[in-house]
């Protein structure tokens, strides 16, 4: 086994340890030690409070140790001839460079650490990835510098928008994030929309039918947080009074361009009903609460 | 071991202009039915803000936002689009067209949230005005001293490819770290899908009480999801792998459509870009022999080579 293959199979092994201690050996041990009255524990707090601090610690230190060997392949010396993708050293400099300048502006405004950094390490080793290969090096040499200059920057600016989440500057360079955020409440909650008629009776209004532009749920999802804010009990007065009184403005729009596409017959006042409904509880009772939440009023 | 190489390396000018004219066909659909004079109906109060928006001040902002303004500004975005797609001094007409759907994009993204699967036709818009996509099927062509060599056309597509591989993969790896694997064990994927099938009243198809009665349908979804995510983050390799970008485009696409059906969110215009992962430039492989041989004859690449 030649030298290289040693060093790679030592990291193996050690890795395939350190995962056996920290993932699954550690856990039931401090489980052991709570229940046993053993360790530098103190009782007022759960187990999990213990369980989920070694969690953090140890995939905080997997990172680091992960971070460790890929600089180790990035910047180890040419002599020791240790990296494994990469095929032109200058190119990797420039990336890595590029990509340290990238976690370190966008950092300020990123939040979560340890997901930004990882996040951003696994960017970099798709753009090292590529940038690797012959083909595309030939093929980007053959066009001409103002378009390399288009590329490059590009790239960059995705980068930038994705670990930083600040794409309000960077726009239309942003943050793709979809189906990311877990939903624990069982209670679902949705708006529906009634316009009165002036003289007698009621229709549905579907809001997005009023406005196209904003279509692909846009007013539908501003209304439902300007409604959200309004009857919130956690938000300041404030807030909730600006935004009562932007969803009745918003609401009025609505109402008004409903009159000028229906100039046969018009609506005098909308009303906002919430429905809601729990999902555990559905099957035993299939009924879907409806409350008038807000009304307004149109002049004739 | 086995050299790693690109799949997309041989492309026509004739596969870019036919790529021109698909996505600025789909933003002058996009632009044609979306009347956004009708935001200056809406309160300005309700109007955040994002990118260049944010150096105007109020009194610029009121003007912008006027109905006329608006109406025009429409019709000239429609102008340009259909100049860039015609192939009507696209090296011009197609920059001005993507600076103005980025600004109508950002207008309307000032109202409201982010559609994010509306970024990367305007990306790959974006490369296709500034790399040479009016060499074929062109009305008035670009003016240009200098032939093309073939790798340019081949290089736009690469890097359309690329964005739009490293879109899905940022998509898969944000997911994987923030929620995983909560995300994929607890019941989002079966809330989201009854939440959205609910919440609208343009259209139901009533998938909100078949997810509610016939739990199993939600499991499918269920499993699918980490399937899905592996996928994303597994974009990049079909750069590299004929046999993986067929499943890729296959098996993403049927996500879309399930997403379309069950959730009513719309990926159109993603689910379009996938034809750019078909071999396109197969379809006018014998033109671009022909080119290549131009270009050879050329004097001005005669001059070079030697």
């Amino acid at each position: 086994m030649n030298s290289k293959k040693k060093i790679l199979f030592f990291l193996l092994i050690g890795a395939g340890i350190w995962c056996l201690l920290a993932f699954i050996i550690m856990p039931p041990t401090i489980q052991f030690c709570l229940s046993h009255n053993v360790g530098p524990f103190s009782h007022s707090k759960p187990p999990s409070y213990y369980l989920s601090k070694w969690s953090h610690f140890s995939i905080k230190l997997s990172f680091l140790m992960f971070l460790i060997i890929v600089s180790f392949f990035l910047f180890a010396p040419a002599k020791i001839n240790f990296r494994i993708i990469f095929n032109n050293y200058k190119i990797n400099r420039w990336i890595v460079a590029v990509w340290i300048l990238i976690v370190a502006t966008a950092f300020p405004g990123a939040g979560y650490i340890l997901e930004t950094l990882s996040m951003s390490v696994l960017l970099l080793i798709f753009v090292l990835f590529f940038a690797n290969l012959k083909s595309l090096q030939t093929l980007f040499k053959a066009v001409n510098p103002g378009k390399r200059v288009f590329m490059v920057t590009v790239l960059i600016l995705l980068l930038f928008a994705q670990i930083s989440r600040q794409w309000d500057y960077t726009y239309p360079f942003v943050h793709f994030a979809m189906f990311t955020d877990r939903i624990s409440s069982k209670e679902l909650v949705y708006y529906e929309y009634e316009g009165e008629y002036c003289d007698d009776g009621s229709t549905p209004i579907n809001p997005t039918e009023v406005f196209p532009a904003l279509r692909q749920r846009r007013i539908e999802r501003k209304l439902r947080g300007l409604a959200n804010t309004t009857f919130s009990t956690t938000e300041k007065e404030v807030a909730r009074e600006a935004a009562k009184k932007n969803l009745q403005e918003t609401l009025l729009s609505i109402g008004n361009l409903y009159n000028k596409k229906n100039k046969n017959q018009h609506v005098c006042g909308i009303n906002m009903y919430k429905r809601s409904f729990n999902l555990d509880s559905f099957k035993s009772d299939p009924s879907i609460k409806k409350s008038l939440v807000f009304q307004v009023f149109i002049s004739k | 071991m086995k050299k790693i190489s690109l799949v997309h390396i041989n492309n026509s000018p004739q596969a870019l202009a036919f790529l021109r004219i698909l996505i600025f066909g789909f933003w002058l659909l996009y632009i044609f039915i979306d009347p956004i004079e009708d935001l200056s109906f809406l309160p300005v109060t309700i109007f955040e803000p994002i990118s260049f928006f944010k150096l105007l001040s109020n009194e610029i902002l009121s003007k912008i936002l006027d109905y006329n303004f608006l109406f025009a500004f429409r019709w000239a975005t429609i102008i340009f689009i259909l100049l860039a797609m015609a192939g009507v001094h696209s090296n011009v007409t197609a920059k001005i067209s993507c600076l103005l759907v980025f600004f109508h994009l950002a207008l309307v993204k000032c109202f409201s949230h982010l559609q994010h699967a509306e970024m990367p036709p305007l990306y790959v818009a974006m490369v296709l005005a500034v790399f040479r996509s009016d060499d074929a099927f062109a009305l008035l062509p670009s003016k240009r001293k200098k032939p093309a060599s073939p790798g340019e056309y081949s290089m736009a597509i690469l890097f359309i490819m690329i964005i739009i591989s490293f879109t899905y993969f940022e998509v898969g790896v944000y997911r994987l770290l923030k929620s995983a694997q909560g995300i994929f064990l607890d019941d989002s994927m079966k809330v989201w899908a009854i939440f959205y099938s609910l919440k609208d009243q343009d259209y139901n198809w009533g998938f909100a009480e078949l997810f509610l009665q016939y739990p199993a349908i939600s499991t499918f979804l269920k499993i699918g999801f980490p399937f899905i995510t592996i996928l994303e983050i597994l974009a990049p390799v079909s750069l590299i792998s004929r046999k993986f970008k067929y499943y890729f485009v296959f098996f993403m696409f049927l996500f879309h459509v399930t997403v379309f059906i069950t959730m009513k969110i719309n990926f159109g215009a993603l689910s379009m870009l996938y034809i750019i992962f078909l071999d396109i430039d197969r379809w006018f492989q014998p033109k671009m022999a022909k080119l290549q041989e131009s270009y050879i004859d050329h004097p001005s690449s005669r001059q070079h080579t030697s």
